[in-house]
């Protein structure tokens, strides 16, 4: 699904170069469910930011789906961006003057798909998280939970190969942070492949595998003991 | 310190930290500000008291003795009285002062060497015309009624007129040939500058006064030709001059002094049972309709104020609006942007009203700078409009800036400050506490 | 196109997005009228009167000696001033009168047709000559102007009647009345008359039963008065000259003359007759000094509307602004969703011309309002559908223009703000 080699990354200021990424090389195959991890100012969000299209890179390969993303035009990586990767943000990013139904339906606009079936993919993704009832709510109106339940409806409407996931239970409480990692897990069951960036161990271990990141590239790749597929958080012992 | 003078130090320290937005805003109200200042001046230099001290005790007096088939065009009594009617008035001691007057049009014979044979707007009235309308003197001073009854050579000379012929001296004394006789000069004005020609509603009033003055007696002898309207309403029946004098021919301005109500009252009813009295004569055919008239009265009545310049002082306050309105957006970037400055205030307990007065203070010290800037500019774009009225007024004071058009910016300024500031203020002020320090 | 979105989230955002709307609407209203009001100034100086005002002179001899007081002496100077006016190169026609085109004022009196016993009937009235119907360049609908002779008999006969005492009669009128010859302007015919076929032979009276009797009709004539009778005039045969011995004449120059004669009248008059001094005045600088308000007016209109435009066009560009930088966030996440550049500068103007028509639908109300207002004070400054298309149009131009640059800016929002922290 997604492979980076060798990805090069390099911010300059008058004064300093950084580093976000230096030969970062990662192979996630689809269907997987990956957490990135590592410690602040290990390249974390650089790394997601290249992954979903929404910066570009220095030097390196990166192959997404089979196709080579290196030069493509703006519009082009944002067909991508539009019709394979499906983001969820830490802050939900929502936009506060619409509605549930409005805010969900925003991808779907730009892939010019006609009214009924927008409204038809609506319906359905909001129904898969169970906020079929309030399409007409405000984001203020939604707790956060149901913020970001929203904004995995967002994704789904989509129906994309690819969710990109940043920090994505980093401003819920530990309740909300379930539904929301199940949700994940369901969503994945289905095919979908995930790559969901933590620092938090609990989130990752819902995860298949783990990559940890440190100074821009990979530190060290951690599967865990055993492959239970399930609700439960894995730890060890538990079967 | 109390709190206001401490917002408006946070306010100066703001305003220094973006002196680029600050002057753009300060700019924006200054354009409104100038716009609106030069068209309320314009309309303001029509429509103010000329004489603020006398306007309640100047009076000018009006009969109907039109004919009796139509009424005087426009409906009321004639602008002018007759010559026989003047002269039967002034017969009333009632006033303190009185004088009727006319203006002529009359060849001066300077000294050849200070300037040729000119033909000149003279006006003719009597001695009370000058302490009546506060005329100043610079030398010398009016003549008095006795002259006045003897019908005296006597003149009275404009300041730039004195300038021209004796080279701006005391000319007290000297003579001036006027047409075929000798005059001498017994007094010449300061500079006299009304507003408008308020005594002489009649003709071109935005114009400067006359620049000489003589007699009014004297016109029997001189029969001088009549240089402001000359209305009548059937052919003079006496051909010449003399003629005209017993005619119904409207030529001459009159004006009484009446320093009470009381007075006030007794004139008009003398001029009423006058009015009564020339009925059973045969004249004044029309219904009893005279007029006795303040200052401002008289001024509302002939519509000294042109209807443009309302219209056009209306359309440069909706500019002013306008201005203050484009600016909304810029205050509102600029305020919002401190959010994280606000919510560290109304942490530490800075009420929303406190956040609130200190960005109308705020405002406001930018928009009195602006209003500032702003009636400076208007000073220049008065200069400019009174150049090009200038073949109009002949004269390049018509439109001036007094301490009521200062006012005005001033008001202006604030107004606009408002309009353009309480929105953004009260956005800012809703902030909540500190909503930004789990930032980082 | 996502117009259902955008019109919910300018509802939700009533006051931001109503401050470009009422800019807007306020903006079209006042240049609106500004514009009306200047079409109405320039519609007056355009005015026609009739006559050929680009090549008329004004010539006015103001005597200074005594001479002139003289009756045989004062009609000598007016023929010789004549003559020689008539001889000048350059010149096509000249009369003696006391009308001055454009001058603002005049001379009027009231006459009614004989036997009605209705009301008088106010007009402008002027002595004239034999060169009335060529110099002033009138068009004769029917019958004739005067001829030399009959100038120099009615002159006669108006010395002699007015030097004297006419003895009047027990109602007060003349006993000897007296019967003039008069041009008078089809428009005043039809005031006093009504709509005829011919006005000529009809007869009028004065107050004093003097008679006027119609002989000539002319078609066009336009000079602003104090009183309403721009249109009115009966001309009369009269050698005008004052009591000094004051005399004016207007003179037609030959096409594109009119400066060259004015300087050379203005040198050879006075050593015509050096007891009086001439004053030479062009009637196209009277005409331009007549309308100098409605000139002032029009500049200071037009200043005004190009002030407001720029004024506005900023505070568009400046409102618009603040409504991108404050929704990058926004913008980052669209972008992030798949958004192209032409998809955000596409959404931003079509938010941008959703407001300025809702601002625009304001204005053309406001406009008319405000119209209403200023007619009681302008009469001629009513507005048509044309001034209002007009100005719809070129203000959603205005407002199309000041949101590209923030719209471009806003296009140009990288997706990576999507996941910076907040």
């Amino acid at each position: 699904m997604l492979r980076m080699t060798n990805i090069k990354k390099v911010y300059r200021t008058d004064l300093v170069e950084t580093h976000a990424l230096a030969d970062l090389s990662i192979h996630v195959k689809p269907g997987e469910f990956v957490a990135v991890m590592g410690p602040s100012g290990s390249g974390k969000t650089t790394f997601l930011n290249v992954a979903g299209l929404l910066d570009t890179f220095d030097a390196g390969e990166y192959l997404l789906d089979g196709v080579n993303v290196h030069q493509l035009g703006d519009g082009e990586m944002s067909r991508i961006r539009n019709q394979k990767i499906g983001f969820v943000f830490q802050s939900f990013n929502l936009i506060p003057e619409l509605d549930v139904f409005d805010n969900v339906d925003v991808p779907l606009r730009y892939r010019r798909l006609p009214a009924g079936e927008r409204k038809e993919r609506i319906q359905r993704a909001l129904e898969q998280v169970g906020l079929g009832s309030r399409m007409r709510h405000l984001p203020s109106q939604l707790s956060g939970g149901q913020q970001q339940r929203v904004a995995i409806a967002r994704v789904l409407a989509g129906d994309p190969k690819l969710i990109l996931a940043d920090e994505p239970t980093g401003n819920l409480d530990s309740l909300m942070t379930h539904e929301i990692l199940d949700l994940l897990e369901r969503i994945n069951e289905e095919g979908t492949t995930i790559i969901m960036v933590t620092h938090s161990a609990e989130c990752a271990s819902h995860a298949h595998r783990q990559i940890h990141l440190r100074d821009g590239k990979v530190a060290e790749v951690d599967e865990p003991p055993s492959l239970v597929r399930g609700r439960e958080p894995l730890a060890p012992g538990l079967q | 310190m109390t709190l206001i003078a401490y917002q408006v130090r946070m306010a100066w320290k703001s305003l220094r930290r973006n002196p680029g937005h600050t002057a753009i805003v300060a700019g924006g109200i200054a354009l409104g500000v100038a716009v609106s200042t030069v068209f309320a001046t314009v309309r303001h230099s029509y429509a103010k008291d000329p004489i603020p001290e006398k306007s309640d005790d100047l009076y000018y007096v009006r009969l109907d003795s039109w004919g009796p088939q139509e009424p005087y065009p426009g409906g009321g009594p004639p602008t002018q009285v007759t010559y026989q009617d003047l002269r039967n008035l002034m017969r009333s001691d009632i006033p303190v002062r009185q004088s009727g007057m006319f203006k002529s049009f009359l060849y001066i014979f300077p000294d050849p060497k200070m300037a040729r044979p000119q033909k000149e707007i003279v006006r003719m009235c009597f001695a009370d015309f000058f302490p009546m309308f506060q005329v100043p003197f610079r030398y010398g001073g009016p003549w008095d009624r006795k002259a006045d009854e003897k019908a005296e050579q006597v003149v009275v000379l404009g300041k730039e007129m004195n300038d021209r012929l004796f080279g701006g001296e005391n000319s007290v004394g000297r003579t001036l040939r006027i047409e075929n006789r000798e005059f001498k000069v017994v007094g010449v004005l300061d500079e006299w500058r009304p507003s408008i020609k308020f005594y002489d509603l009649t003709q071109n009033y935005v114009q400067a006064p006359e620049q000489i003055y003589i007699p009014f007696n004297l016109l029997v002898a001189m029969q001088p030709p009549v240089a402001g309207n000359d209305d009548g309403w059937k052919n003079q029946e006496v051909p010449g001059f003399a003629g005209k004098l017993v005619s119904e021919s409207v030529w001459i301005q009159f004006w009484v002094e009446l320093p009470t109500a009381e007075h006030v009252a007794r004139y008009k009813a003398f001029v009423d049972a006058y009015t009564l009295e020339q009925k059973k004569l045969g004249r004044f055919q029309r219904p009893l309709n005279n007029r006795v008239q303040s200052v401002t009265e008289w001024m509302a009545e002939v519509r000294v104020v042109p209807k443009q310049t309302t219209a056009m002082l209306a359309v440069s306050l909706l500019f002013l609006l306008i201005c203050a309105l484009n600016l909304i957006g810029l205050l509102l970037g600029k305020f919002l942007a401190r959010a994280p400055e606000i919510g560290v205030r109304r942490a530490m307990g800075a009420r929303r009203l406190d956040v609130f007065v200190q960005h109308i203070v705020e405002c406001e010290m930018v928009a009195l700078a602006g209003g500032a800037i702003g009636l400076a500019l208007s000073l220049g774009g008065l200069w400019a409009v009174n150049l090009w009225t200038k073949s109009i007024t002949q004269r390049t004071d018509f439109f001036q800036i007094d301490w009521k058009m200062a006012a005005f910016a001033a008001l202006a300024a604030l107004a606009a400050g408002l309009v353009a500031g309480v929105y953004p203020a009260l956005r800012v002020c809703r902030i909540p506490p500190a909503t930004h320090l789990r930032m980082q | 196109m996502e117009i259902g979105p955008i019109l919910r989230a300018i509802r939700r955002n009533k006051a931001r997005f109503g401050v470009i709307a009422a800019e807007v609407a306020l903006t079209l209203a006042v240049v609106i009228n500004c514009v009306a009001l200047i079409a109405d100034s320039r519609r007056q100086m355009a005015h026609p009167s009739g006559f050929d005002d680009d090549n008329l002179l004004y010539v006015d001899s103001i005597p200074f000696g005594e001479a002139f007081k003289e009756g045989g002496y004062k009609r000598a100077a007016l023929d010789a001033d004549l003559s020689a006016l008539r001889a000048t190169p350059g010149v096509k026609a000249a009369m003696n009168t006391r009308f001055v085109p454009w001058g603002g004022g005049g001379s009027s009196g009231e006459i009614r047709p004989v036997g009605s016993n209705g009301p008088m009937f106010r007009t402008q009235q002027y002595s004239v000559d034999e060169g009335l119907i060529d110099t002033l360049d009138l068009k004769l609908l029917e019958g004739r102007a005067f001829s030399r002779a009959e100038v120099d008999r009615y002159t006669r006969q108006l010395g002699e009647l007015f030097d004297s005492e006419r003895p009047r009669g027990p109602d007060g009128h003349p006993v000897d009345k007296f019967l003039q010859e008069i041009v008078i302007s089809r428009h005043f015919g039809e005031k006093v008359f009504g709509k005829q076929p011919s006005y000529l032979g009809k007869l009028l009276e004065d107050s004093d039963t003097d008679q006027y009797q119609v002989i000539g009709v002319i078609d066009e004539f336009y000079n602003p008065y104090p009183w309403p009778i721009d249109e009115d005039v009966i001309f009369f045969a009269n050698r005008g000259i004052s009591y000094e011995g004051g005399s004016r004449y207007l003179v037609r120059t030959e096409p594109g003359q009119a400066n060259a004669v004015a300087r050379t009248l203005q040198d050879s008059m006075p050593r015509i007759n050096n007891q009086r001094s001439v004053r030479v005045q062009l009637v196209s600088d009277i005409r331009q000094n007549f309308f100098g308000p409605q000139r002032i007016t029009a500049w200071l209109m037009g200043l005004v509307v190009a002030l407001l435009i720029l004024v506005t066009a900023l505070g568009i560009v400046g409102m618009t602004s603040f409504l991108v930088t404050e929704r990058t966030r926004q913008i980052g996440t669209r972008r992030a969703l798949g958004a192209r550049m032409v998809d955000i500068l596409r959404y931003f103007l079509l938010e941008n011309w959703m407001v300025t028509t809702i601002g625009i639908l304001l204005g053309v109300g406001l406009a008319i309002g405000l119209n209403i207002a200023l007619l009681t004070v302008i009469e001629g400054a009513r507005i048509g559908p044309g001034i209002i298309i007009t100005g719809a149009v070129l203000l959603w131009l205005l407002g199309l223009g000041s949101a590209l640059v923030p719209a471009l800016r806003a296009a140009r929002t990288s997706p990576a703000v999507a996941t910076r922290s907040v």
